[in-house]
């Protein structure tokens, strides 16, 4: 195992080494390390019997990142419906806000059609099972086009024997029925909800300002006690951030959810011309982690995107992994976000059209391949990282600049910090958690002197 | 069937009816009269689309696509399925 890929993490008087390609950490003194280091330099594996016992682990545990895919497309990650960019709700930090609130709909031919594609390809390949979810803009926005698909493909997956598992990430605004639709037909609900009233109408009012509380609770409340799993995603703001175990608590005491996923806002110019910032990213950890304490006591997962110690991967999003998404107009793209995001910064994230006539993806082979190697591209930021495996250099369009520098931003400071937090809650180090995260709370570290002790 | 041709909002559950969805299928249950209905497949998708307002146009350009027929082929296998539920009467025509 190359020496780069182990690390020891300061903590308090302590460190934390981590070798994640072995999911291996331990707790170790400033002496242990040092018998660690000589024991790597020398290759003298028998002289500390705790640096035999670790290394000897090491060796016996040895794992590899998901690999990312090669040749033709043939396992797609996933198959995404944008079934539309217009939406119904008027969020003050909405990154999407250029698109017209009224943007046209994906013609249900086109779903149709790349739903026959994605289970032909499926089938072509023996694949039994599947996944299509859906985005928008607001997907319920056009309802159409999901309560169409959801059936269609269902339907035609199982003639091939193939087994669907269908989700949608939405703003939670519509009506109860096809809230209890939504309940007993998609597997998985990412449900947009930022907390009690008081964050939810700051942050996501309707398109004419009023408050969007009452609606999304009463469908969280049906979707909770539906059949589906439900996910609710919490965006973060500098308002919020402190506030993170009590919104914690406040969900797990109104709903039955799977997990709770918070993430940090990303500011754009509607949010800044609203006055909401990102949180400080220290304080973001420092409550995510106590959130996760919160939710952990009712069996709810905390997630937060590139913090998830399970998975070992090159890419932190589905970009490079073969996803499918499928535009409005019928365009094949790796990444959700507006095209115009990625040609910011120089990307080109579309890979082949959806054929309505044929029901064919047509793919061009060259762009996917540029894609893969993309995600597969290292950055010098993240070489000496102990999160390269988890967060793997975090999104490629809005960190792209970021990870080609030799700084690490807010993105990375939480991430790293709660990277850290879950390891000593993972190997029982509850104790040394506790005192560290009350060192966090009381005296937070910037930036800068975030340690990256790299054995 | 002529209100049938216009709109399917027209088109509601039978008196007392009610049902209940799974992944496979939607149970559709008289407590009265003790009977259920098994619905599967795109009836159990039509019933949906009426639970969900869709107009019928749109019940049968959906079912067309569906089937892979026209319009119109589409459209008298649904007002077969129309008139058996009307039949059987868990659906009924809404008096306006």
């Amino acid at each position: 195992m190359p020496p780069a890929d182990l690390f020891a993490i300061p903590v308090l008087d302590k460190y934390l080494f981590y070798a994640p390609l072995s999911r291996y950490a331990r707790v170790i003194g400033a002496d242990e390390l040092g018998h660690l280091r000589q024991a790597l330099a020398t290759e003298d594996r028998d002289s500390d019997p705790l640096s035999a016992q670790i290394l000897a682990h090491l060796q016996l545990n040895a794992f590899t990142p998901d690999p990312l895919p090669q040749g033709p497309l043939t396992n797609p990650f996933f198959l995404g419906l944008i079934t539309t960019r217009g939406c119904n709700m008027g969020c003050r930090y909405c990154d999407f806000s250029t698109t017209p609130k009224t943007s046209s709909a994906m013609p249900v031919e086109l779903a149709r059609a790349a739903i026959d594609a994605y289970l032909d390809l499926l089938s072509q390949n023996g694949k039994q099972a599947g996944e299509i979810q859906f985005f928008g803009g607001e997907p319920f926005f056009r309802n159409r086009i999901v309560e169409f698909a959801v059936g269609y493909a269902r339907h035609s997956a199982l003639k091939k024997g193939i087994e669907l598992h269908f989700e949608v990430t939405t703003n939670g605004l519509f009506g109860t029925k096809r809230s209890a639709w939504i309940a007993d037909n998609l597997d998985a609900v990412v449900l947009s909800l930022d907390g009690p009233a008081e964050f939810q109408n700051a942050h996501r009012p309707l398109i004419h300002g009023a408050g969007s509380f009452e609606k999304v609770f009463q469908n969280a409340r049906i979707l909770s006690e539906g059949n589906t799993d439900l996910i609710i995603r919490v965006c973060v703001t500098d308002k919020s951030a402190s506030q993170l175990p009590e919104i914690a608590r406040w969900i797990a005491g109104e709903f039955i959810a799977s997990s709770v996923c918070f993430e940090p806002l990303t500011a754009c110019e509607l949010s800044i011309q609203h006055g909401l910032l990102p949180p400080d990213p220290v304080t973001f950890a420092a409550m995510y982690l106590q959130a996760e304490d919160e939710l952990a006591q009712y069996g709810i997962l905390t997630i937060t995107s590139g913090t998830d110690l399970n998975r070992l991967q090159h890419s932190f999003c589905p970009v490079g992994k073969d996803a499918i998404l499928v535009t409005p107009e019928g365009r094949l793209n790796a990444c959700y976000l507006l095209e115009q995001e990625w040609e910011k910064e120089g990307l080109d994230l579309s890979f082949g059209r959806i054929n309505p006539a044929s029901a064919c993806f047509q793919i061009d082979a060259e762009n996917l391949e540029a894609i893969r190697c993309l995600a597969a591209t290292r950055h010098p930021l993240c070489a000496g990282c102990f999160c390269k495996y988890h967060c793997a250099g975090a999104c490629h369009v809005n960190h792209r600049a970021a990870r080609d520098t030799s700084a690490y931003d807010a993105v990375c400071v939480q991430t790293r910090l709660i990277t850290t937090g879950k390891l000593l809650k993972r190997i029982q180090q509850i104790d040394l958690y506790q005192e560290w995260i009350s060192a966090l709370v009381q005296a937070p570290i910037t930036a800068p002197s975030i340690p990256n002790c790299l054995l | 069937m002529s209100n049938l041709s216009r709109s399917s909002s027209g088109l509601v559950k039978g008196r007392g009816i009610y049902s209940v969805r799974d992944r496979e299928g939607v149970f559709v249950i008289d407590p009265e009269r003790q009977i259920y209905w098994r619905l599967t497949g795109l009836e159990a998708d039509i019933w949906d689309w009426i639970a969900l307002n869709h107009p019928f146009e749109e019940i049968l350009q959906f079912s067309a696509l569906y089937l892979d027929l026209s319009v119109e082929a589409a459209k008298d296998q649904v007002f077969k399925v129309f008139q058996k539920w009307l039949s059987d009467g868990i659906l009924r025509v809404e008096e306006t």
